[in-house]
């Protein structure tokens, strides 16, 4: 019996052989290049008839997040999602990106017409199956280099375009103003991310929603016809502004798109 | 049959599950070593007027357990709470200071302060639901280790009694003084972290267990910011010894204690931290309680009727910040959580004993009632001042349970026992938030529960089990004003948040027990968990969150010796393998191996004590890191002498900087270094090397 107690004892103090002064360990991170796409965005067609060609949009933001798919699903997504939505296009609802694991902090302008990409930096992530993207708005001001007569200083988008519908061109221009520290949460972003990865993620702002393929950013604005070459200017208080700015805060336009 | 085989299988069928807290130690229970039953089937052979004592009797399920006696008098506890770790295969991590209600894990649930696993205390639901820090937030620091007399323990949901948050099992503390203990008594006990504390029990000779106890504590902790004051009163009148009025209970208790942060393990590696520290300093928590408990036994012609009133109020209030200027930038994420809270409980369970095909046939039922009325509120405050500077929540709420239950235990056969039963709970909910007016609803739920126990005592010692139930967890009240708000950056008509619901789980358990002579109890049990859709309130987005499908598979084993009446050897080990189905995830936290064991001496020569330790493998943390292996080892020496004792406990003997939580999560203390939203591993420490003595005179 004595032995036996003795065996017992040994066998429940042998883990202090195994508690060596180890402290857990983290998941691997890695680091993928992160730019924004300034191909410029081609014509579409809205809602009421127009068809718009930008040919300037900028947005003013900061801190990049990078969100893994997580635990979490909304049910009555997944149903729409079989029904309704490509799988490919599938959109994530708010926190079903589940937790920020990747990030690129700093303050950033956003030129989609810049002609080639612009590298924005390098993201840091641990590594996982990714699922969204969140950016936070603000409005640009002297320390993003603006010229002082930039009409993106101070707001936090700036846009540039013709609208054509029948036979009327309309020149517009548009500063947009977002409540400040406003997050676009769960842009679309799928990638599973592992040590050694070697994408480029391109950062993309869309004029039309890739899961409706007809939603676009302009449905809901009618713009005044004005004689001549005048162009429109578009500004805070107007309700195409309001339009324009609720549709491009929400993450159904924006995608981060890797690209290997 | 003869009678006395008709007596004696009415006494096998009088042996009751874990579940019951009316059921008089007076009865004999499964489990209980070294009682007599004169009933006990197998005396049959001896004789109208021998007693033989046998083996004792396995519980209904492989994971049933009762703890009394030596074990809980020998445990070393700065508090009740503590005395939960005697539980197997349960883990408590305390991340605040002692005071605070713990952190559970149990069977691969992480219970949070008490979500998944029912608390009950003299048969009072002691959970506090919807509490703003926590649904189902537990805290038995009310409670003076000293008149626990026994913690029965049912892990899963198989008896048909467990009730709401007993998805990963049920703890019922029966409160009393043993026999050998009474008397009067006046206690101190000082520690080397400034402790000191004062306990004055009474609990006068005879067959009642009526006591009443007073305990003061002043601890000023271990490091920083986790210091600990507390004083309380609980007594109780033990009419049931007298078989003339009801068993009351009533308790009082007030609280305060550190509120420190979670370090971030690379500054601890970095030697920029000790593991000990705190980055913010001066938070503080505060818990204060009220209660009534009023229970009564009833037996008119063979019909048992257990009644039980009760009524607890509670204060909640702390002071907190994980995250430090991590969301709310030079402000700090300072927050204040308060939670008032009323509780009722009316519970009445019925019992009588038949024939059915010439064998015994018990029929059960029951009816509760369950109220919550609380007010809580939830604000971002200034750490100078301690002002609010926004108020998240200013909430008024209630919840009510209406249970409904019936089921029978059949004996069928000599070597099957059976108990089938159902429960209906009917919930309301209802929150008004004054901050956000869309906060405003009353929601109406319900579950139903199967629950079946076999039982196969194939062998002179040998029992087997099989077991199915269907627990369950109701949703907390804010979540109910929750659904169908629309969430500012999704289209509504694609993302809603959900519904709430009752998340219930469906759990099979298989096990073997050997109870061999009073010297010796072997348990084997293996499980499996399933949650379909589990409803998680997510406090930061205000949405219900639906998480994936859970699963948990695993096993307990269980051994007990005791070669004398004086010494008592336990080892136990838990494995569990829990994951989400859908991404085949770990659920963070859980622990996957857990191994304890606890060598207890009490002789009467007057010395008592215990070498107590446990072994943790690393456990899966969030976002694929990994915790620490975790090894603890703690003595307690006692000695009695006549009036006199002298106690000495010793906790973590191997002072080892052991992490008592693991949490992986994104914080920013240091504003002097680049803000960071990729999660890192924080630590809890658990306590260094403590010594705590004490003496208590018998008056």
């Amino acid at each position: 019996m004595r032995r036996f107690i003795v065996t017992l004892a040994a066998l429940g103090l042998a883990p202090l052989a195994i508690a060596v002064c180890d402290s857990g360990s983290e998941p691997a991170t890695v680091t993928l290049p992160l730019v924004v796409d300034g191909s410029g965005l081609g014509a579409f067609t809205t809602a009421e008839g127009y068809e718009i060609e930008l040919s300037a949009l900028r947005v003013a933001i900061r801190d990049l997040e990078l969100t893994v798919g997580g635990e979490t699903h909304a049910s009555l997504l997944r149903r729409l999602e079989r029904l309704t939505l490509p799988v490919a296009f599938a959109h994530p609802g708010h926190y079903a990106g589940g937790d920020v694991t990747g990030e690129l902090p700093g303050r950033f302008v956003l030129d989609f017409f810049a002609g080639d990409d612009t590298p924005l930096g390098d993201a840091t992530m641990l590594e996982g199956d990714y699922h969204g993207m969140n950016l936070t708005f603000r409005a640009a001001d002297e320390d993003d280099g603006l010229a002082a007569d930039d009409p993106l200083l101070g707001h936090a988008i700036a846009l540039a375009g013709v609208a054509r519908r029948d036979d009327h061109e309309q020149a517009f221009e548009a500063v947009l103003d977002i409540d400040e520290d406003t997050q676009m949460v769960g842009a679309p972003f799928s990638l599973e991310v592992r040590p050694g990865a070697t994408s480029t993620l391109v950062v993309r702002l869309l004029m039309v929603d890739p899961s409706t393929e007809s939603d676009t950013v302009f449905d809901g604005v009618e713009l005044p016809e004005l004689e001549g070459d005048e162009t429109l200017g578009i500004e805070p208080g107007d309700d195409a502004h309001n339009i324009l700015r609720r549709r491009i805060q929400v993450h159904d336009h924006w995608w981060l798109e890797p690209r290997d | 049959m003869h009678t006395p085989a008709l007596l004696a299988a009415l006494s096998a069928l009088a042996h009751s599950t874990v579940s019951s807290a009316q059921e008089a130690s007076t009865r004999p229970e499964p489990g209980e070593e070294g009682r007599a039953s004169p009933a006990d089937p197998e005396a049959e052979h001896a004789g109208d007027h021998e007693v033989v004592v046998r083996a004792p009797r396995p519980a209904w399920t492989a994971s049933a357990e009762r703890i009394d006696g030596p074990t809980i008098r020998t445990a070393p506890r700065r508090s009740t709470e503590d005395l939960l770790r005697l539980v197997p295969g349960l883990l408590v991590v305390q991340h605040g200071a002692e005071g605070k209600g713990h952190q559970i894990f149990l069977r691969g649930f992480d219970a949070a302060h008490g979500t998944d696993v029912e608390v009950l205390v003299a048969g009072l639901p002691i959970n506090v639901l919807s509490n703003v820090h926590g649904h189902g937030y537990l805290d038995l620091s009310f409670i003076p280790a000293e008149v626990v007399q026994t913690l029965t323990v049912q892990r899963g949901a198989f008896d048909l009694r467990q009730g709401d948050l007993a998805t990963a099992g049920t703890i019922r503390l029966d409160l009393g003084v043993a026999e050998d203990e009474r008397g009067g008594r006046v206690g101190y006990e000082g520690g080397v972290t400034n402790r000191h504390r004062v306990l004055g029990l009474w609990a006068p000779r005879g067959p009642a267990d009526h006591f009443v106890a007073v305990e003061m504590v002043h601890d000023d902790g271990f490091g920083d910011d986790r210091g600990s004051r507390r004083v309380g009163m609980i007594g109780q009148l033990d009419g049931e010894a007298g078989g003339r009025g009801p068993t009351i209970l009533v308790g009082l208790f007030s609280s305060e204690y550190g509120s420190p942060n979670a370090v971030r393990i690379e500054d601890v590696q970095a030697g920029e931290m000790d593991l000990h520290d705190t980055y913010t300093h001066g938070l503080e928590g505060r818990s204060a309680r009220a209660l009534a408990v009023l229970s009564k036994r009833l037996d008119v012609a063979g019909h048992r009727v257990s009644l039980l009133a009760g009524a607890t109020a509670t204060r909640f209030e702390l002071e907190s910040n994980y995250t430090g200027y991590l969301q709310e930038g030079a402000r700090g994420d300072f927050r204040r959580q308060g939670h008032d809270a009323i509780e009722g409980f009316i519970s009445g369970w019925w019992e009588h004993d038949l024939r059915l095909l010439r064998r015994p046939l018990r029929l059960r039922a029951g009816l509760e009632w369950r109220g919550d009325w609380f007010d809580q509120g939830e604000a971002m405050i200034a750490l100078e001042s301690r002002r609010p500077w926004r108020v998240d929540r200013d909430a008024l709420g209630q919840s009510h349970r209406v249970t409904l239950a019936a089921g029978a235990r059949w004996v069928p056969l000599s070597w099957l026992q059976a108990e089938l039963g159902l429960r209906g709970d009917l919930f309301v909910l209802r929150f008004d938030d004054a901050v956000d007016d869309v906060q405003r609803a009353t929601v109406a739920l319900h579950a139903v529960s199967p629950r079946a126990m076999l039982r196969f005592p194939v062998a002179r010692d040998w029992t087997l089990f099989a077991s199915y139930g269907r627990g369950f967890r109701s949703p907390e009240a804010r979540s109910v004003a929750a659904a169908g708000r629309p969430n500012e950056d999704v289209e509504l008509d694609l993302y809603r948040g959900g519904s709430p619901e009752v998340t219930v789980s469906d759990e099979v358990e298989v096990g073997v027990q050997l109870l061999r002579g009073g010297w010796l109890g072997l348990s084997v049990a293996g499980f499996a968990t399933f949650i379909e859709n589990e409803m998680v309130f997510d406090h930061v987005s205000g949405t219900n969150l639906e998480l994936n499908a859970t699963r948990r598979l695993g096993g307990d084993a269980g051994l007990r010796l005791r070669p004398w009446r004086w010494l008592e050897l336990r080892a136990d080990l838990t494995a569990v393998d829990a994951r989400f189905v859908e991404t085949g995830n770990p659920v963070p936290g859980a622990p996957r191996f857990l191994t304890s064991f606890g060598l207890s001496v009490e002789h009467r020569c007057g010395l008592r004590g215990s070498v107590t330790g446990f072994y943790m493998a690393p456990r899966p943390l969030a976002h694929g890191a990994t915790g620490t292996h975790q090894v603890v080892l703690d003595l307690t020496v006692a000695y009695r002498w006549r009036f006199i004792e002298v106690r000495v406990e010793l906790t973590n003997l191997l002072d080892g900087d052991w992490h008592e939580g693991e949490y992986h999560f994104a914080s920013w203390f240091d504003q002097g270094t680049a803000r960071s939203m990729i999660p890192v591993t924080h630590v809890t420490p658990g306590p260094p090397f403590d010594l705590r003595a004490g003496v208590t005179l018998w008056i």
